[in-house]
């Protein structure tokens, strides 16, 4: 897995998130819902971020759990065991 | 279930289907919990082309209006409108006399959807009549949309909603669909049944729950469409883009029954006074996290061929086995016969 840098989390984010414009900062504890998460948009995050980071999400963090809110995302992203 | 009780203006769910309904019956007044009483699983018997085995089976024995008419005594007209003018007369006449309307529109049309301009897909929101604090201008209609991913409560302009209704993609949904353009219905009220004692409406909860849970034998479909996969792993790693949005729609179907099933549940803990349905509430709970974890490995990872094959083979298994132990245990709670144990 490469480093994780919460800068490239957060364009991941923007990339993936349709209600999440350039100019607006990311709340770290906002809902990932209401920004526009959905059961798609969170598939294309995932994708998003093993791209980018490369690396495979365990089964387990596939729930919309996980997605809450970036913290918690962010949370269990720098959990992950490196290689 | 008592008129004006249980108001659940923010009622959500994870399917479309129920989440309008829902928002339907909270609007009436109705608590929209019950749409969570029903679950199992049973051999299909219309006839559908398949890809992969858990096409077969059945989640829904009952319809949402069904469930709701049997437990709030609330009806449901459909109307399949012949044109885009004759239904949007209807929507105005029905948001005028105060009925929310439930309207199929293509997620493609949709601005507020994730989809919008990207992907057709069949979809249900509900057109909610205006209340006078927050009256749209006669442009525009006021549309709920509550359910995962989508909880959009703002406007929608007419002619969008119109074409978004007309689309001819609700006209090739999905297989076995009808055609759902310029589709509503009106849920309405029947006449309140005041009169149901304490003690009725436990027995109530009490014989839908003993339904539910004994249905359940039938889990070992689920454990044989396991088994299939397993058996021959490479028959089944392509699918076609509809088979794909059909297994992925199944098992998405799931998430959102158990996520029901959950409040349901909770709702039978305080009518009958039964802590320990609270538990299996969790339980359901948990179940739908896994049924959404496997919708979502089968959408990331089928590529992956027949190792992935096997892992879904493995997960439907592992969650069926639990699913049963959910029924067993919640057959205890009922004769009070559980565990004292924590579970």
């Amino acid at each position: 897995m490469n480093d994780l840098s919460y800068s490239d989390f957060e364009s991941a984010l923007r990339k993936a998130l349709p209600f999440l414009d350039d100019e607006t900062p990311v709340d770290a504890h906002a809902s990932l819902t209401e920004l526009g998460l959905d059961s798609l948009t969170l598939l294309g995050l995932v994708a998003e971020l093993e791209d980018r980071f490369s690396l495979e999400l365990p089964d387990e963090m596939l729930v919309m759990e996980t997605f809450a809110t970036p913290s918690t995302l962010w949370s269990a992203l720098s959990e992950l065991p490196r290689s | 279930m008592e008129q004006g009780g249980s108001m659940d203006a923010d009622f959500s769910a994870l399917d479309c289907i129920s989440a309008t309904f829902g928002i339907t019956a909270a609007w009436l007044g109705r608590d929209p919990s019950v749409l969570g009483d029903h679950w199992g699983y049973h051999r299909r018997t219309d006839a559908v082309d398949s890809e992969w085995p858990v096409e077969h089976l059945g989640i829904h024995r009952r319809t949402p209006e069904e469930i709701l008419h049997e437990w709030c005594g609330l009806t449901a007209d459909h109307v399949h409108h012949a044109d885009s003018r004759r239904a949007e007369e209807y929507i105005d006449a029905h948001l005028l006399d105060g009925h929310p309307v439930i309207a199929w529109v293509d997620t493609f049309h949709v601005p507020h959807s994730s989809f919008h301009l990207q992907q057709h897909h069949s979809h249900r929101i509900v057109i909610r009549p205006e209340d006078g604090n927050d009256r749209g201008d006669s442009g525009s209609v006021r549309i709920v949309d509550r359910y995962q991913g989508s909880l959009y409560d703002g406007f929608m302009e007419r002619g969008t909603l119109l074409t978004a209704m007309a689309s001819d993609a609700l006209g090739e949904a999905r297989r076995g669909d009808p055609d759902w353009r310029n589709r509503t219905v009106v849920v309405k009220a029947g006449t309140p049944d005041f009169g149901e004692s304490q003690a009725a409406q436990q027995e109530r909860f009490r014989s839908a729950l003993a339904r539910n849970a004994r249905s359940f034998a039938d889990v070992d479909l689920v454990t044989a469409c396991a088994g299939e996969l397993r058996a021959a792993p490479d028959d089944f790693i392509s699918l076609s883009p509809v088979g794909t949005i059909e297994v992925s729609a199944w098992f998405g179907e799931l998430a959102s029954q158990r996520a029901l099933n959950a409040r349901f549940l909770r709702a039978a803990a305080e009518a009958c006074a039964l802590p320990s349905l609270h538990d299996r509430a969790a339980d359901a709970e948990a179940l739908s996290r896994r049924w959404e974890m496997t919708r979502n490995y089968f959408f990331l990872r089928l590529r992956k061929g027949s190792v992935a094959v096997r892992r879904i083979a493995d997960l439907i298994t592992e969650t069926a086995t639990l699913e049963r132990e959910w029924n067993e245990k919640l057959l205890q709670s009922l004769d009070g016969t559980e565990s004292l144990a924590p579970s």
